[in-house]
C-alpha cells in the first residue's frame, strides 16, 4: 500500500495541472450537490414551519359540560408537547340590541365564543382592536360593533333561543379571524369542516359564560355535523378543549414527518383520556396538505435537480476521462515497469482520495457560499447540518473521483502494456449506432409521452395515514429517453457532418489550407469531440429547460396568485363601508392605481348547497383584474362580461352546476339569498348567462358570479365589501398607499406579491425561486467550466502532438487553431442540442406536470437573460480556457515535451 | 534585431551550454560545446544516453535555447529570433525525424506529409514535389489513407522523412531514427536517407549510438556527460 501511496502522490506533484483542473470540476460538482441538499432540507423544514403555524388552532375535543372541559381541560395542558390546553364554548344567540347616545341598535342571529382568561397566549383565534376580556364583560366583533355602534362602556342585550336574555357591559372590540374553524361542527370521526362563520360573534369569559347562558341553553351532547355550517342554525351550547400543541416539537422535518408526529401527539393524549375525548384535529388537517405539497415539491426538486447534479458529477467524470490516453501510456509504462494491478488500483483510490478530499471541502464551501448568496433569508445552517453537507461532498467527491479513475483506468488494466502504449487508432462505427439506438429511443420516448398523454399525466396524493405521491414511473421514461436518444442522434449527425464537410473541402487528397487540417483532424477525434458535445450540449439543454420550465412555473404562480387574491391589489372593507365611505373612489385616486372595481362577496345556496356568490361590476371589473378566456366554458370573458352588463339578472354559474341541475343558458335559478337585515335566506330569481370555472378571488370549488347592484339590493348587505386594484407600479409599494388612504376605515389591504409568498393551498406555492436560483447560478458555472475543461483537456491530450506541429515549424496560431476549431464545433453542436432539446424537454416537462399548472400555462414563458447568460457563460469558459491555452502553449517545453513517450 | 555573424557553416553552436534547474537541483545537459555544420555534410553525434545527443537536435533547430553561448543559423543567432521567426526557420529548412516517428495522430500518413509542406509554403517557396510524390520517393503511395496507428514502425519512419522532405531541409536533424526498429528495416531507412541527401543535398546531423550507423557519416562528434569529447570537428 506505501507503494501505492507513493506513486499516487507522485503522479499528483507531476501533473500539477490536471489535478487542479480535477479537483476543481469535482469541486463545482459536489458544490451543486450540496447547494441542493441545503436548500431542499430547508424548503421542506420552512413548508413544515409555515404549516405548523398557519393553523390558529390545532385541535378541538367536544365534550359535554363546563366541568369536563376544564378538568380535561388541565390535564391535557400537563401532557409534552402541548402549549396549551383550553376549556372553550360556542353558543347561538337569536339577537343582540343596544341602547346607545344614537339611539337603538340591532343585529340578526350570531354565534358566542366562551374563552378563559389567557386564551390568547398560544391560541391566536382572534385579536382585541380595542379593550380586553374582562370578568362580567363581552368583547363584540368589530363587525358586530360597528352594526350596533356599539363602544366599550355600553351595555348590549343577548337575546337567546327561548326567549332569554342576558345583558353585558362591553369590555373590548375584536377582530375574529378564524370564525371558520372556531364555530364548525365538531365530528371527530367527520373531521374538521370548516363552516361559513356567522355574521356577528360576541366574546365572553367562560366562567360568566358557564353560569347564566351556558344554563340558559341545553348543551349539545354529540356532534351535529352540518348544522353549525348553517348560521344561526346552532341549537345549544358546544362545550370543548382546546389545545395547541407546541411547534417547537414539529418542526425541523418534513411535513410529513410532522403530520406523523402530530398524529402521534394526538393519539397519546386521546389514549390516556380514553373515552372521555377526542379530537377534531384541524393540524393534521393541514399538515397533510402540506405533506401533500411536499411530494410535488420533492417530485418538482428531483426533476430539476437530478439531471444538473448527473451532468455535474458527469462532468468530473470527462476530467478524469479527459487524459485517458496519456493515462493509459503512464499505466502501461508503470506495468511494463513491474507495477502490480492492485497497486495501481491502491494509486487509484490515493489520488482519488487525496483529490476527493479537497475538492469535497472546497465545494462544500462553495455550497455555502451558494445558498448564503442565492437564497434569500437564512436556510437553516447549523452547525450539524454543516458537518453532514462537508461529510456528504467529501464522500461523493472521493466516490466520484474513484469511479472516474476506475472507469478510465479498467482497460488500461486489462489491456496488454504493448496496446496501452500504442496511441488512439481509428475508431470503428460504435454498437449503438449500428443499432441505431438513438432513434429508438426517440420513438419509445415518443410513444411513452403520447401513452401517458392521453391517460392525462395523472399525479395523485394518496391522502391515506401517511401522504404519498403516486406518478407513474413510466412517465419519467419519456424525458429520460429523450435526453438520450437526442445526445446520441446529435453524435452521429456530428460525424456525418464532418464527412460532409471533409468531402466538401476536397477529402484527404485535395486542397492544403488549413481548414483542411482542422477538419480533417477533429474528424478523427470523435471520441473526444463527443464527449465535450455531450456534456456541454446536455448542460446548456439542461440549462434551457429548467429556466423555460421554472420561468413557467413562476409565470403561473403569479396567475394562480392573482386567481387567489384577485387583482394586483384587494381592499377589504366592513360591510358598508365601501359605499358610505366611496372607498373605490377614494382607492383609484391613489397613485400607481390604474383601476379599480367593487366586489361584493357573498353566499347563496342553490338547492341545499352553499355557495360563494360574486357581486361584481362588470364594465369596470375587466380593468381591475385580469379575466382569461380560459376562467369560462362556451364563451370568451369579454362576451359574458357584456352579457351579464346586458342581463341585470344574470348569472355565471360553474359546470358542476349547470350539470347537478340540467341548466342551460337562459335558465331561471332559483338561490336562496341570506338576507342581512332580516338574518334570514329569501328566494331571488337569477338567469343563467354562461358558465364559469375560474375567477378571481374564487374558491377552486362551485361559485357564482352575478351583477353586483342586483345582488346589493337583493340581500341588503351594504353594497360591496372588497375593491379590487391593478397597479401601474410596484403593487407593494401601492398597497402600502391604499393602506394609508383609506386608514381608519378598519380595511384589510393585500397585495399580490404577498400573495405570491403567502398562498399555501396550491401546488404552484412551492417555491421554486430558491432551486431555479440555484440551478441557473450552476449551470452557467457549469457550462462555463464544462467549456474550459473541453478546452483545457484538449491542450493536455494534445501538448505531443503539438509540441511535435512546433517543431515542424507551425506558429502558436496555427497551433492555437486546433484547439479553437475544437471549441468551436462543441459549442456549436451544443446550441443547437441545446435550443432543440432545451425546447423540448421545457414542452414535455411542462405537459407532464399540468397538474402542478392551475390553471394551466396558456404557453411557454422564455427567460431570455438566463438563456443569454448561459450561452455567454459557455462562450466566456471557451475564450478565458483559449487564451489560457494560448499561454500554455506558448510556455510549452517543446524539447521536454517531444521526448515525453 | 539580428546578428549576422561572418561564418560559411550553415548552423554552428559557439560556447553552447544548457543548464535545466537551479543551484543544487541544477542539471547540465550541455557544456561548452562548439560544433559547426557545414551544407551538405553528414555528421554523427555519438554518445551514450543521457549525453546530450538529443539536446543538442534541439538547439539546432532552436527548439531549446542554449544557458550560455549561442546557436547560428545561416548566420543568424537563434536566441535573437522570435517564437515565430524560430518556427518559420524550421518550417523552410531545418527538419526533424524524431527516434519514434512523432506522426500526427490524427491525421493520414498523406495529410501528415501535407501539413508539413504546407506549412513551409507559409514560410518560403512552394515544396517543388507534392506530397504524394514524396510518399511515393519513400515507397509508401500505397499508405496515403493510414493513420499513423496503422502504420508499422519503419512505415511511420519513411513517412517522418517523407514529411521532412516536404520541409525543403538544408539541415536534417534525425534523432535516433532507427533506434525502435529491427535492423533489417533500419538499414532500409539509413539507405533511404543517405539516397535523399544525395538527391536533395541537405546537411544531415545523426544522432546515435550505433558505430555501424555512425561510420556512414562523413564526420563523427562524440559525446560524454554533455560535452564534446572526441570525433572530428
Amino acid at each position: 500500500m506505501s507503494a501505492a501511496l507513493q506513486l499516487g502522490l507522485a503522479r499528483l506533484r507531476r501533473r500539477p495541472g490536471g489535478t487542479l483542473t480535477q479537483g476543481l470540476v469535482l469541486a463545482v460538482a459536489v458544490a451543486l450537490l450540496g447547494a441542493m441538499i441545503l436548500f431542499i432540507g430547508h424548503s421542506l423544514r420552512t413548508m413544515t414551519a409555515a404549516a405548523t403555524r398557519s393553523v390558529p388552532l390545532d385541535l378541538q375535543g367536544p365534550v359535554t359540560s363546563y366541568q369536563k372541559a376544564s378538568t380535561l381541560a388541565q390535564r391535557i395542558g400537563h401532557e409534552p408537547d402541548v402549549a396549551q390546553s383550553s376549556p372553550v364554548a360556542t353558543a347561538p344567540f337569536t339577537g343582540i340590541g343596544h341602547h346607545g347616545a344614537e339611539g337603538a341598535t340591532a343585529a340578526g342571529t350570531g354565534s358566542i365564543l366562551a374563552v378563559p382568561p389567557g386564551y390568547l397566549r398560544r391560541i391566536e383565534t382572534f385579536r382585541f382592536l380595542h379593550g380586553g376580556l374582562h370578568p362580567g364583560q363581552v368583547v363584540l366583533d368589530q363587525q358586530l360593533a360597528a352594526t350596533l355602534r356599539a363602544r366599550i362602556g355600553d351595555i348590549v342585550t343577548l337575546q337567546l333561543g327561548g326567549g332569554g336574555t342576558q345583558r353585558f357591559k362591553v369590555g373590548g372590540v375584536a377582530i375574529v379571524s378564524s370564525a371558520d374553524v372556531l364555530f364548525q361542527p365538531l365530528n371527530p370521526l367527520a373531521g374538521p369542516a370548516p363552516a361559513q362563520p356567522p355574521a356577528n360573534i360576541a366574546i365572553l369569559p367562560t366562567a360568566i359564560f358557564a353560569h347564566t347562558i351556558g344554563r340558559a341553553l341545553p348543551t349539545l351532547k354529540g356532534s351535529s355535523a352540518g348544522a353549525a355550517a348553517v348560521p344561526g342554525a346552532a341549537t345549544g351550547v358546544q362545550w370543548q378543549v382546546q389545545v395547541q400543541l407546541d411547534p417547537a416539537a414539529l418542526e425541523g422535518g418534513t411535513p410529513s414527518q410532522a403530520f406523523t408526529k402530530a398524529g402521534v401527539i394526538r393519539n397519546s393524549i386521546e389514549r390516556k383520556l380514553t373515552g372521555q375525548i377526542r379530537f377534531v384535529d384541524n393540524l393534521s388537517a393541514e399538515l397533510e396538505t402540506a405533506a401533500g405539497d411536499a411530494l410535488y415539491a420533492e417530485a418538482l426538486f428531483i426533476l430539476l435537480a437530478v439531471p444538473g447534479a448527473l451532468l455535474a458529477l458527469g462532468l468530473a467524470y470527462l476530467a478524469a476521462l479527459g487524459t485517458v490516453d496519456r493515462d493509459r501510456r503512464e499505466l502501461a509504462l508503470l506495468r511494463a515497469r513491474g507495477a502490480s494491478r492492485r497497486s495501481l488500483l491502491g494509486m487509484a483510490a490515493v489520488e482519488s482520495s487525496v483529490v476527493g478530499l479537497v475538492a469535497g471541502a472546497l465545494g462544500a464551501g462553495v455550497s455555502f457560499l451558494a445558498v448564503s448568496i442565492l437564497i434569500e433569508g437564512s436556510v437553516g445552517l447549523t452547525a450539524t447540518r454543516g458537518v453532514v453537507v462537508v461529510g456528504v461532498c467529501i464522500a461523493l467527491a472521493i466516490l466520484g473521483g474513484f469511479v472516474a479513475r476506475l472507469g478510465t483506468g479498467l482497460r488500461s488494466l486489462s489491456e496488454t502494456v504493448a496496446a496501452g502504449r500504442r496511441g488512439p487508432g481509428r475508431s470503428g462505427k460504435p454498437l449503438w449506432q449500428c443499432l441505431y439506438l438513438d432513434l429508438l429511443c426517440l420513438a419509445l420516448s415518443g410513444l411513452i409521452f403520447w401513452l401517458t398523454a392521453s391517460t392525462g399525466f395523472a399525479a395523485v396524493v394518496n391522502p391515506d395515514s401517511n401522504p404519498t405521491l403516486s406518478l407513474s414511473i413510466y412517465m419519467f421514461f419519456a424525458p429520460a429517453l429523450l435526453w438520450i436518444g437526442a445526445t446520441l442522434l446529435l453524435v452521429r449527425l456530428r460525424g456525418r457532418l464532418f464527412g460532409g464537410f471533409v468531402r466538401l473541402l476536397g477529402g484527404a487528397a485535395g486542397g492544403s489550407g488549413r481548414r483542411r487540417f482542422l477538419l480533417a483532424s477533429a474528424s478523427r477525434r470523435g471520441a473526444a469531440i463527443d464527449r465535450g458535445l455531450v456534456f456541454v450540449g446536455l448542460l446548456l439543454a439542461f440549462g434551457v429547460s429548467m429556466g423555460v420550465f421554472a420561468r413557467t412555473y413562476d409565470q403561473q404562480a403569479g396567475v394562480d396568485a392573482q386567481l387567489t387574491l384577485g387583482a394586483d391589489i384587494t381592499a377589504q372593507a366592513p360591510p358598508g363601508v365601501t359605499a358610505a365611505k366611496g372607498l373605490t373612489r377614494k382607492i383609484a385616486a391613489v397613485p400607481g392605481v390604474s383601476a379599480t372595481s367593487a366586489i361584493d362577496h357573498s353566499y347563496a345556496y342553490v338547492g341545499p348547497d352553499l355557495q360563494d356568490v360574486f357581486g361584481i361590476e362588470p364594465r369596470t371589473l375587466s380593468s381591475a383584474t385580469t379575466l382569461r378566456d380560459s376562467y369560462f366554458l362556451g364563451a370568451g370573458a369579454q362576451t359574458l362580461m357584456a352579457r351579464l352588463q346586458e342581463d341585470p339578472s344574470g348569472i355565471l354559474v360553474s359546470k358542476e352546476t349547470i350539470l347537478d341541475y340540467s341548466l342551460k343558458e337562459g335558465d331561471l335559478l332559483r338561490l336562496r339569498v341570506l338576507d342581512h337585515q332580516s338574518g334570514r335566506f329569501h328566494i331571488v330569481p337569477f338567469h343563467v348567462v354562461g358558465v364559469v370555472q375560474e375567477f378571481p378571488a374564487a374558491p377552486r370549488d362551485s361559485f357564482m358570479v352575478a351583477n353586483l347592484s342586483y345582488l346589493a339590493a337583493a340581500d341588503h348587505g351594504g353594497g360591496p365589501n372588497t375593491v379590487f386594484a391593478a397597479t401601474s407600479e410596484s403593487p407593494s409599494a401601492v398597497g402600502g398607499r391604499v393602506l394609508e388612504a383609506t386608514k381608519g376605515y378598519g380595511v384589510t389591504v393585500k397585495n399580490i406579491e404577498q400573495q405570491t409568498v403567502q398562498t399555501v393551498s396550491s401546488i404552484t406555492t412551492v417555491d421554486l425561486t430558491g432551486i431555479s436560483r440555484l440551478e441557473e447560478a450552476f449551470a452557467i458555472l457549469l457550462a462555463a467550466t464544462a467549456m474550459w475543461l473541453f478546452v483545457s483537456l484538449v491542450v493536455e491530450e494534445r501538448r505531443h502532438e503539438f509540441a511535435t506541429m512546433a517543431a515542424l515549424g507551425a506558429s502558436l496560431r496555427d497551433i492555437g487553431a486546433f484547439v479553437r476549431s475544437e471549441a468551436l464545433v462543441v459549442l456549436g453542436g451544443a446550441v443547437i442540442l441545446a435550443v432543440g432539446l432545451g425546447w423540448l424537454m421545457a414542452e414535455m416537462l411542462v405537459a407532464m406536470l399540468q397538474h402542478v399548472f392551475d390553471p394551466p400555462p396558456e404557453s411557454l414563458a422564455v427567460p431570455w437573460g438566463f438563456i443569454a447568460l448561459l450561452g455567454a457563460g459557455a462562450v466566456a469558459g471557451a475564450v478565458l480556457a483559449s487564451v489560457l491555452a494560448a499561454i500554455s502553449l506558448r510556455r510549452l517545453p517543446l524539447g521536454q515535451t517531444l521526448r515525453e513517450e | 534585431m539580428t546578428t549576422t555573424l561572418e561564418t560559411a557553416a550553415l548552423s554552428a553552436c559557439r560556447g553552447v551550454a544548457v543548464r535545466y534547474g537551479t543551484r543544487e537541483a541544477q542539471v547540465i545537459a550541455l557544456e561548452e560545446v562548439d560544433l559547426a555544420i557545414e551544407a551538405g555534410e553528414t555528421l554523427a553525434l555519438r554518445g551514450p544516453s543521457g549525453s546530450g545527443k538529443t539536446t543538442l537536435l534541439h538547439l539546432l533547430g532552436g527548439l531549446v535555447l542554449p544557458s550560455e553561448g549561442e546557436v547560428i543559423w545561416k548566420g543568424r543567432s537563434l536566441a535573437l529570433l522570435d517564437v515565430a521567426a524560430r518556427g518559420k526557420a524550421r518550417a523552410a529548412g531545418i527538419a526533424y525525424v524524431f527516434q519514434g516517428s512523432n506522426l500526427l495522430p490524427n491525421l493520414t500518413a498523406l495529410e501528415n506529409v501535407a501539413f508539413a509542406a504546407w506549412l513551409a509554403s507559409k514560410a518560403g517557396p512552394r515544396p517543388q514535389m507534392e506530397p504524394e510524390e514524396l510518399l511515393a520517393l519513400v515507397g509508401l503511395e500505397g499508405k496515403a489513407d493510414a493513420l499513423p496507428t496503422e502504420l508499422s514502425g519503419g512505415e511511420a519512419q519513411r513517412v517522418a522523412i517523407a514529411r521532412s522532405l516536404a520541409q525543403l531541409p538544408e539541415l536534417l536533424l534525425c534523432d535516433e531514427p532507427t533506434g525502435h526498429l529491427d535492423s533489417d528495416t533500419a538499414g532500409r531507412v539509413l539507405d533511404l536517407l543517405w539516397a535523399l541527401r544525395e538527391c536533395f543535398g541537405f546537411a544531415l546531423v545523426l544522432a546515435t549510438h550505433d558505430p555501424g550507423v555512425a561510420a556512414r557519416c562523413e564526420r563523427l562528434v562524440e559525446l560524454a556527460d554533455g560535452r564534446v569529447t572526441g570525433g572530428s570537428r
